[in-house]
């Protein structure tokens, strides 16, 4: 809240109003259950900051989801904004002052037109592109239970075993861990041997993520993997590459070496004050090849949302790289892709933190068809 | 989406006097485009997702495949970008899109609206709801087997829960076991995680707390899965023992039920103290003047001192049929 209430002070900003999950948890601390984005909607917490309140006032409909803490006079009960009359009930509460909002159901933007409004990215993103100690040890802690139910996982992969069969290992894992929430449903994606040989690509580009399949696996398969949970409120990002049945072959080892390089070069120039263009012009090839996917990044940050500012090597270009300067509590999920057309390729994440003079890990070193070291 | 329902969204447009629809909402999105997209959690930002053009009876979706819908044109897919200029570029590209003079949106950012102003300069942004609301009340075949599917899987998650419901449970390792009864069905992609919650006085009974569950209890599970973009759900109350023991519908649960028939408003049964929605494309709202109609499925939910007790209740030609009874 000190952190937020920071970012209004210094953007003009008296009254916030977040009605994007993500956001309320940041602000408020408040819990909601987990569910598919129409139902999210419909049950949305909302909360209104404001710059001289140390507290949050929260609309819910989970109370018990509320942090302890909260004062009982800043719990309300929920206010039906994706309805006219919700939404004329939540602005008409609203005090004086310049008013930003992150996002809203249309009954809600309509109700605000008899207010200036702008876009709460002007207090929010300065606020959540750094991260406290705390906040990087509950990546740490979220990127540790993601990781642990990965190790599970590999020991379940085997010729005839359904992909989606992962999937449910892995989402019981991550629950009896202690899992506030899945995220995004795991992907287990069997990739083709080309690009021509997979589903059509709008980009050219190898097509990944796509929802997992209930189709047995078969021996020599290339597993790509993704998964993200998120615990109190702070979220964890992993990614690897994985062979099925059988030993990596001379390729699969040259593709996992050629990502080690990469991100190992792109970690070499990796402190406070480099840019992103320093970082994407270390991980690019002598050749000018960019190892990752191109309607991706190189790197993106994570803690607050799943992926989240600073995104480096994205196509919004040089000067966008250039602009972004490397600052102690940021993150960085780094997620190369190695590929061979013909041979598949390989595409693992590794998440390391800025600290004051270089950077430290939060999650495990990648390996080839593992999930760390642990 | 079939030409039928394509023919269903352009005519809704057509009478409600919108020329191009913008959504943001992964349902909707799904609904008009028969889009695989890959599952998340949660709220999302209002985004242009998917753009349907009335005078050009087309659909364009944000995707950069349609792996899983191989008969969506790849020509009328726009690819993921984060570069503002790029998706605005994407979006002006679309025949017949920058001449809509009204736009009909499921959401708004003030970004969004800034991008809008420049996109379709001087056109009314409209609510799409009311439209979206009319398409869902369109009983179709894919729908009534989605939903009953759903129905199927969301009950054996609740049966999965139910058989670790024994005295020293944890209520996420039921949540994990729903889970991955669902995986183990094909399905990965829940309604909403599945819940395990003591009936406690002041809670909303979905946020299950960490202690362990003692026996004699009284516990409410909840699951809910989304079968390709169908929703289905199901709550039970439970006394905790080995086994637990499935406590009896709620008084008035089956006059509540024998209420649900063709013709009969869906505030009739609110004003039985029922919890009432449709379900489909996810949770889908609706009014109390709303009449239920043959083909329709709605989620129906009593509770009483003891419990909560919920069904997907759909109407066929032949009647009333619950769903998720056992």
């Amino acid at each position: 809240m000190e952190k937020l209430r920071g970012a209004m002070t210094a953007s003009g900003i008296d009254v916030l109003v977040l009605c994007l999950q993500s956001n309320v948890s940041y602000a408020t601390g408040a819990r909601v259950p987990t569910a598919d984005h129409v139902r999210a909607a419909w049950w949305r917490a909302v909360a209104i900051v404001q710059r001289d309140d140390p507290w949050p006032h929260l609309f819910t409909e989970f109370p018990e989801g509320s942090p302890v803490e909260l004062p009982s006079d800043h719990l309300h009960p929920a206010v039906e904004v994706e309805a006219a009359a919700g939404a004329a009930e939540l602005v008409a509460a609203l005090p004086a002052g310049r008013l930003a909002l992150d996002d809203a159901p249309f009954a809600l933007w309509q109700a605000l037109q008899v207010r200036d409004v702008v876009d709460a990215s002007l207090v929010l993103a300065p606020a959540k592109l750094t991260k406290t100690l705390d906040e990087l040890e509950c990546i740490r802690q979220a990127q540790a239970i993601n990781e642990r139910a990965m190790r599970t996982v590999r020991e379940a992969v085997a010729a005839g075993v359904p992909a989606t069969t992962l999937s449910g290992t892995f989402l019981r894992e991550i629950a009896e861990l202690g899992a506030s929430a899945n995220v995004v449903d795991p992907v287990f994606n069997v990739m083709p041997p080309s690009i021509a040989a997979g589903p059509y690509s709008v980009t050219g580009d190898p097509v990944f993520p796509l929802p997992t399949q209930p189709r047995a696996l078969e021996r020599g398969d290339v597993l790509w993997i993704d998964s993200g949970i998120n615990l109190n409120g702070y979220s964890s990002d992993f990614g690897a590459t994985w062979i099925v049945g059988g030993e990596p072959d001379p390729f699969a080892r040259s593709q996992f070496a050629r990502w080690r390089d990469t991100v190992d070069r792109v970690l070499e120039v990796t402190k406070p004050g480099a840019t992103g263009a320093d970082l994407v012009r270390a991980g690019t090839e002598r050749d000018g090849t960019r190892p990752w996917l191109s309607y991706f990044y190189l790197a993106h940050g994570t803690g607050t949302d799943p992926a989240e500012m600073p995104l480096i090597g994205t196509d919004r270009g040089n000067e966008f790289d250039a602009s972004i300067v490397l600052a102690p509590g940021m993150v960085l999920v780094l997620e190369p892709v190695v590929w061979d057309d013909g041979h598949c390729g390989h595409r693992s994440e590794e998440i390391v933190a800025i600290t004051d003079d270089g950077y430290t890990w939060l999650s495990s070193r990648a390996e080839l068809d593992g999930v760390g070291m642990g | 989406m079939s030409t039928a329902e394509l023919a269903h969204c352009i005519g809704a447009m057509q009478r409600a006097g919108i020329d191009a629809l913008v959504l943001g909402r992964e349902a909707h999105a799904r609904a008009l485009s028969d889009a695989d997209r890959l599952w998340l959690a949660g709220t999302r930002a209002f985004a242009p997702g998917c753009v349907v053009v009335r005078d050009h009876e087309a659909v364009h979706l944000l995707a950069n495949s349609n792996a899983g819908f191989e008969s969506f044109p790849p020509a009328q897919l726009y690819p993921i970008t984060w570069n503002p200029e790029r998706l605005f570029a994407a979006l002006q590209a679309i025949p017949g899109f920058t001449a809509a003079r009204r736009v009909g949106v499921d959401g708004m950012s003030p970004g969004m609206h800034l991008l809008f102003g420049a996109l379709v300069p001087g056109a009314e942004i409209v609510d799409a709801g009311p439209l979206l609301a009319e398409l869902w009340q369109v009983p179709t075949r894919e729908r009534i087997a989605g939903v009953a599917e759903a129905a199927r899987i969301a009950r054996a998650g609740l049966e999965a829960m139910a058989a670790l419901l024994y005295d020293g449970a944890r209520a996420r390792v039921l949540r994990g076991a729903c889970a991955a009864r669902f995986a183990a069905l094909g399905v990965t992609t829940p309604a909403f995680e599945g819940v395990a919650a003591p009936i406690d006085g002041g809670t909303s009974s979905w946020l299950p707390p960490e202690r362990l569950l003692g026996a004699g209890e009284h516990v409410t599970l909840r699951a809910g899965a989304l079968y390709h973009g169908w929703e289905a759900s199901v709550a039970r109350t439970y006394t905790v023992g080995s086994p637990a023991v499935e406590l009896p519908p709620p008084i008035g649960w089956s006059e509540l039920v024998a209420a649900v028939q063709a013709g009969r408003r869906i505030g009739d049964l609110r004003a039985r103290d029922a919890i009432v929605y449709g379900v489909g494309r996810g949770v889908e709202p609706y009014g109390d003047d709303l009449e239920l109609d043959v083909g329709m499925s709605i989620a129906v939910e009593l509770h009483h001192s003891r419990g909560i007790h919920q069904d997907v209740l759909q109407l066929t030609e032949h009647g009333t049929v619950s769903l998720t009874a056992a």
